[in-house]
């Protein structure tokens, strides 16, 4: 199912079994609350089964910008950020060459990386460490070619996710919990309040205004 | 149903009483508000099948407009001076014409001008368009001078695609058609059919998707607008049908910077100066918003260039009550219920200008009923 048809089931529930161009609730929103909701759920499921479910990730392959680089000891890339699964558990599963069959080691501290750059044994090993939306990769510098994969906070991020075609990176039980969660929680209440459009400085949804 | 029989409805709904005092005039005054007030009623509460019957033929569906600047104008655009310099014609508009040269304008309603081709009911070209609110055409013999503010462009087009839509009264749906301009770069485009494209980095595009293409050279084959296969991470194949099955041939070597385009058509949804605030409110290609404003239709994102809309709206009634005509069978534009309900109208309007309650306690009674 894609993220659209989601976003479309919720808002047709929403509003009685329709959607139309006056809807409330624009896509956007849908699509924001669908991203949180998702990753709540991910998080929730993981700390249970300790397992990452193959539907939840994506491919990425980030370019390489000569621009972007400004250290000659470290090849950079943009990543979009993941989804923390837990303390000791980010969201990037595979951070290697594009075959998909050599994975570098992926550090979680600068203080890890550090030690890896100091010691004879781990000094030649290619590593990487993600950092304020910067994937740095140590130990080959004449990279430009990398494959991430991860369970993406915002799955559209990824310039290779089609919105209208892909399916969207969640198993089919946990979005139909998605939707329960958020037709529940988040639209029960706006979908029976009229909109304020005016620009009065008054909330025209009152009851006494009304 | 012709205006002759509405006028036998309308009188017999009335107080025999009024008949000297509701001359044909009147009738017909009221019979057009009731008309315009009826067609809003019926807009409103177009819901089911049934309702969209009785003003089907004032409907209009699927209708291509070309676009200019990102906006088109839902009405005619007045005039308010014509003047010529020999054969050069010159247009000042009241509103700005939202014009570019190339485009073909008709007018209407012009005075004092003699033109050949006659000024009125023809297509001119436009040559240039000095200002926001004027533009240039050239006719082949001038004469007279133009009554100040006579005048009206009821035709705005390009190649027989409507750029202005003259008619429209009601707003129904509307799609955007942008170009995303895709990001990578053509490697090599095959002299082959099906036509193989391959490009230097993955992308999202898919099976199916719809492609512009241009600027290829040699392999002239390749420009145009196709469907794609996929046939791997980094290459597709063209095909000129949705359903894959009419491959594209190639025509020559592969030369030149091509650029392309995925088409992307979508239906728009209305965006409101009150909500613009709203992150979540702000239109892309990808979720297209419209707003109404200064005569236009205006088609956002903005800062990209909208090809092309097809829209839906319900137009002004095309053809008028009129209760001395027995020629024109109303019926052929408007359902019999429609017509009775726009004459019930016209009653309730009548009786509330003469102030007679009970006879707007009846009408009113009918219109709740209809």
């Amino acid at each position: 199912m894609t993220l659209p048809q989601i976003a479309d089931q919720i808002i047709k529930d929403s509003q009685g079994g329709v959607r139309t161009i006056e809807s409330k609730f624009s896509y956007e929103y849908i699509y924001s609350l669908i991203h949180t909701y998702r990753a709540n759920i991910i998080r929730a499921q993981f700390s249970k089964s300790k397992r990452i479910h193959p539907t939840w990730t994506q491919q990425h392959y980030p370019e390489y910008s000569k621009e972007f680089q400004d250290d000659a000891c470290v090849v950079k890339f943009q990543v979009p950020p993941s989804i923390t699964m837990s303390e000791q558990v980010n969201g990037y599963l595979y951070i290697g060459e594009v075959a998909g069959n050599c994975a570098y080691a992926q550090l979680n501290s600068r203080a890890e990386l550090s030690t890896y750059n100091k010691h004879r044994a781990t000094r030649s090993q290619v590593r990487a460490i993600y950092s304020d939306g910067v994937l740095e990769v140590y130990g080959n510098t004449e990279l430009d070619k990398i494959r991430v994969d991860g369970v993406f906070a915002n799955p559209t991020g990824i310039p290779t996710y089609n919105i209208d075609v892909d399916n969207y990176p969640l198993d089919s039980e946990s979005i139909t919990l998605v939707k329960d969660m958020i037709l529940k929680t988040e639209l029960a209440k706006e979908a029976q309040t009229p909109s304020d459009f005016k620009q009065d400085v008054l909330d025209s949804t009152a009851i006494q205004a009304r | 149903m012709f205006g002759t029989d509405v006028k036998i409805i309308f009188e017999t709904k009335i107080d025999k009483t009024y008949s000297s005092f509701l001359n044909t005039v009147k009738q017909n005054n009221y019979l057009s508000e009731a008309l315009t007030s009826s067609v809003l009623d019926a807009y409103r509460s177009l819901q089911k099948e049934e309702t969209f019957a009785d003003i089907s033929n004032l409907i209009r569906t699927n209708k291509v407009c070309l676009i200019n600047n990102n906006q088109i104008y839902i009405w005619f655009l007045d005039i308010t001076n014509i003047s010529f310099a020999g054969l050069t014609v010159t247009v000042t508009t009241r509103l700005p014409h939202n014009i570019i040269a190339g485009d073909l304008v008709k007018f209407s309603d012009v005075s004092g001008l003699t033109f050949t081709p006659a000024v009125n009911g023809n297509f001119f070209t436009v040559l240039t368009t000095p200002s926001l609110r004027s533009f240039t055409f050239t006719v082949t013999a001038a004469a007279g001078a133009h009554v100040a503010n006579t005048g009206k462009i009821v035709s705005h087009q390009l190649s027989g695609i409507d750029k202005l839509i003259p008619d429209f009264n009601y707003f129904l749906n509307v799609k955007q058609k942008y170009f995303q301009r895709q990001r990578f770069k053509v490697k090599s485009i095959t002299n082959s059919q099906p036509i193989k494209i391959t490009v230097d980095r993955r992308s999202d595009l898919r099976t199916g998707d719809y492609l512009n293409i241009s600027g290829v050279v040699g392999n002239t084959n390749a420009n145009g607008s196709f469907y794609i296969k996929k046939a791997g991470a980094y290459s597709f194949d063209l095909y000129y049908d949705k359903a894959l099955t009419q491959a594209a041939s190639g025509n020559g070597t592969f030369q030149g910077i091509p650029v392309i385009n995925r088409i992307v058509y979508k239906v728009a949804t209305p965006i409101f100066s009150s909500t613009k605030i709203d992150s979540f409110e702000q239109p892309s290609i990808n979720n297209p918003r419209f707003e109404r404003g200064d005569g236009f239709l205006k088609l956002h994102p903005l800062d990209t260039a909208c090809e092309e809309i097809t829209v839906d709206y319900v137009s002004i009634p095309p053809v008028e009550i009129d209760v001395t005509n027995s020629v024109i069978d109303l019926e052929d534009t408007y359902s019999a219920e429609f017509l009775y309900y726009v004459i019930d109208k016209a009653v309730n309007l009548f009786s509330q200008s003469v102030k007679d309650t009970e006879l707007y306690q009846t009408s009113s009674i009918e219109l709740k009923n209809a």
